[in-house]
């Protein structure tokens, strides 16, 4: 039987790997906010002074939630926030997508090779699927060999 | 979700903003926020193929498109200077440039907004006000040679 201690720490693994992508992530683009600012405003859902705001805001803003989600007492806050973050990139790629655009994901700044919608919106569901069973509540065990 | 849960994800949203204010305005890769409010046709005059090739004939073109784009055609003796690819393209630029031919940069099309980003950052690293955006861009050009495209 895998016991429960077991499965909260792999819970635990799973929200440390999301907050190291996120911390990540923030860290890469905080290195040249303009060009992030024009990877945002190239997805043509805002204004190109909104998304240099943003440009300037959303790395820290990941930064934050990644040592959120490290923190105990805001580990549950910060997983709200960080599968809105997910969910708000999702639905920005998948648009992208869906328009036929062709633009850089701008996810990890120049880090990340350029990748496509297609390859970033995996990504980031399998960023939500580890949110998603990293934060649910202990149950009964899940697996049990007799 | 409880008071003491908002208050939390609160602090979440508004711990950034600081270090985001200090980085719109200090950081040397800052977003040309000038430029932003003002709207970048106040600040990079753009020119038309014809008015770039009667105004300024010594002028040197920057191509921002992607290399793979500049590679498959570009105004002939261009130079490409896509925003990923800053570095390299910005060095081949002051090895070319003399500091007096004027410059005029093009994306795509009339669509793209890759011209008027790098033309913005040009003026600011360059401390150059003789930059200007090819409405247009590239299709622009190449109607105007009568769908010729160099290379």
């Amino acid at each position: 039987m895998i016991s429960g201690r077991a499965i909260s720490i792999a819970r635990r693994l799973a929200l440390a790997v999301v907050a190291g992508v996120l911390a990540w992530a923030g860290v890469a683009k905080l290195g040249d906010p303009s060009r992030f600012a024009t990877d945002i405003a190239n997805y043509r859902l805002v204004s190109p002074f909104v998304a240099a705001m943003l440009a300037v805001y959303l790395p820290w803003f990941e930064l934050s939630v990644a040592a959120g989600l490290l923190v105990p007492r805001l580990r549950s806050v910060a997983r709200v926030l960080a599968l809105g973050l997910l969910l708000g990139f999702c639905t920005a790629l998948a648009v992208a997508w869906a328009r036929g655009l062709d633009i850089r994901c701008g996810c990890f700044g120049d880090s990340d090779g350029g990748a496509t919608a297609a390859l970033a919106l995996a990504r980031n569901a399998v960023l939500v699927a580890l949110l998603a069973w990293g934060g649910a509540r202990p149950g009964r065990p899940h697996f049990r060999v007799q | 979700m409880s008071a003491s849960a908002l208050r939390l994800a609160l602090g979440l949203l508004v711990v950034p903003l600081a270090p985001a204010l200090a980085t719109a305005w200090l950081h040397p890769r800052r977003p040309d926020w000038h430029a932003l409010r003002s709207g970048p046709a106040d600040t990079v005059q753009e020119v038309t193929p014809l008015e770039a090739r009667e105004r300024m004939p010594d002028a040197l073109w920057i191509d921002a498109r992607p290399s793979e784009n500049f590679a498959s055609g570009s105004v002939p003796g261009a130079i490409s200077l896509h925003q990923g690819e800053w570095e390299t393209g910005f060095a081949a630029l002051v090895d070319a440039w003399d500091g007096l031919r004027p410059l005029v940069v093009y994306c795509g099309s009339a669509d793209c907004r890759a011209s008027a980003e790098v033309a913005g950052r040009l003026r600011r690293e360059l401390g150059e006000a003789r930059v200007y955006v090819l409405r247009g861009g590239w299709e622009a050009w190449k109607a105007a040679q009568g769908g010729r495209g160099a290379r």
